[in-house]
């Protein structure tokens, strides 16, 4: 199953096309080179490194919960 | 961020080769039970959150499972527009596989390339067949644009002539045997041609070559069957065919490709034959989306309704992905997902088969040929390779 995680944007390098994300308490860069107009405080979906595509604060809550109930994060609000 | 699971896979060295291949999957594939209770709706509307990456397919499987689980007809013109709008996710995956993994096995400088139109590619597609519609939700009915698909579809097709193939995609495709794929590849400054001419440099053409056999068409009576008796979801989780592993891949749907089965008999079915098929199918994607609009569409589709049984079969970027749902009250009561990198890793699949084929004088060649394999068959997760 292609999985992809929602993480929220805690900071970005623009002239290295890159982020620093959050999850689950874990800082990670990640590459925005597959996105666009992206800022600070939005949520991004990952995937292998690459955030593939922006979306809304909703439906990052909505994707967190489903993946806590599946039981592959732990519970709680996003990050 | 080990949550999308990846892929381990050990290498044991045995003389110049490979004497075992273990292949260790941490990928969450029960997460289909995540479906259980909820109505159909809220199923359709979930999948696409939870598996995102091939989200077009993941939804067009599940809208169709539960479409026909629940009796709601598909008309032929909204099969083929969802249809055309896997393909474009399909197209972008082969895209993003090419411009972002196969760079790291050449070497020489990288030129930029902005994917952000190729990743916009299928939610473009989307809004001119669906008028900005949602085109997989239940019971949605497809308003297809003609003239914007196909404005949609010559600019994919110009941007893959410029940063795939450097050519007409129409002359790419004439280049049916190994010198013509030869003379591109050495002439060629794509990331594309210079891998191909990098593998042919390196005379890798048949690492990985083995028979194993590909996953044949299967009615949807018989592969609901079989999840029927899958309680406890081996075969969801390492699914065989008739008691055989079995790939499902670009690979396997370029087979008849004039190119790969000149390259399978010259050099059989390796890194050569492969890389090339993935070639293959993103070369004709374009206008197998825009055949799609000459498929005589119109009424409701006859609907089968088997006592709140649906199943669907998918192409996906990967390979062949099937839904299954049971509902009863409107209420889904058991759903399976069988997905083509189940198949193609399963540990004695086709990955494994290849991996367990390569030869190479030094370690840095055989790790090297295992990634380019690996990269070639194309988990959906990211993967580790370890010699021992």
């Amino acid at each position: 199953m292609c999985l992809a995680v929602p993480v929220k944007i805690i900071s970005i390098d623009e002239a290295a096309d890159m982020a620093v994300v959050a999850l689950e308490g874990v800082k990670k860069q990640i590459s925005l080179a597959l996105v666009e107009d992206v800022a600070v405080g939005d949520f991004v979906l990952v995937h292998v490194g690459y955030a593939l595509n922006r979306i809304s604060v909703e439906e990052a809550q909505k994707t967190l919960a489903l993946m806590a109930e599946a039981g592959i994060i732990a519970p709680g609000e996003p990050r | 961020m080990g949550i999308e699971g990846h892929l381990k896979i050990d290498l044991h060295r045995q003389g110049a080769g490979i004497g075992q291949v273990v292949i260790s999957s941490a990928r969450p594939v029960r997460i289909a039970q995540l479906f259980i209770g909820r109505n159909v709706d809220e199923t359709v509307q979930n999948v696409p959150l939870v598996f995102s990456v091939c989200a077009m397919a993941q939804s067009g499987a599940a809208v169709r499972a539960c479409e026909r689980a629940a009796g709601i007809g598909e008309t032929v013109d909204t099969q083929n527009a969802r249809d055309m709008i896997v393909m474009a996710e399909s197209l972008r995956e082969h895209v993003l596989r090419i411009m972002l993994d196969w760079p790291q096995f050449v070497s020489g400088p990288e030129r930029p390339v902005d994917l952000k139109m190729v990743m916009k590619f299928p939610r473009r597609l989307q809004k001119v067949l669906f008028a900005c519609h949602a085109a997989f939700a239940t019971g949605a009915r497809a308003q297809i644009d003609p003239a914007a698909i196909q404005a949609r579809i010559a600019d994919i097709l110009r941007w893959l002539e410029t940063e795939v193939f450097g050519e007409d995609i129409a002359v790419w495709q004439e280049r049916q045997d190994f010198d013509a794929l030869k003379e591109w590849a050495q002439n060629g400054e794509t990331i594309a041609a210079r891998l191909i001419n990098s593998i042919i440099g390196k005379g890798w053409e048949r690492a990985g070559d083995n028979d194993a056999g590909f996953l044949p068409a299967i009615t949807d009576k018989d592969m609901l069957a079989r999840l029927l008796r899958d309680g406890a979801g081996e075969f969801s989780a390492r699914p065989l065919w008739n008691h055989a592993p079995c790939e499902t891949s670009a690979f396997s749907r370029q087979a008849a490709n004039p190119l790969v089965k000149s390259l399978r008999r010259s050099c059989g079915s390796g890194l050569l034959a492969r890389m090339s098929a993935k070639l293959c199918e993103l070369a004709r994607l374009p206008r197998d989306i825009l055949a799609q609009l000459e498929v005589n569409g119109g009424g409701a589709k006859p609907q089968t309704c088997n006592d709140g049984y649906g199943l669907a079969q998918i192409e996906a970027a990967r390979g062949r992905l099937v839904h299954m749902v049971q509902l009863a009250d409107a209420v889904v009561r058991n759903y399976a997902i069988v997905a083509p990198t189940e198949w193609n890793f399963h540990p004695r699949g086709p990955a494994a088969r290849a991996l367990a084929r390569l030869e190479a004088g030094n370690e840095a060649d055989l790790k090297m040929q295992a990634a380019l394999l690996i990269n070639a068959i194309d988990p959906c997760v990211g993967f580790e390779v370890r010699l021992h």
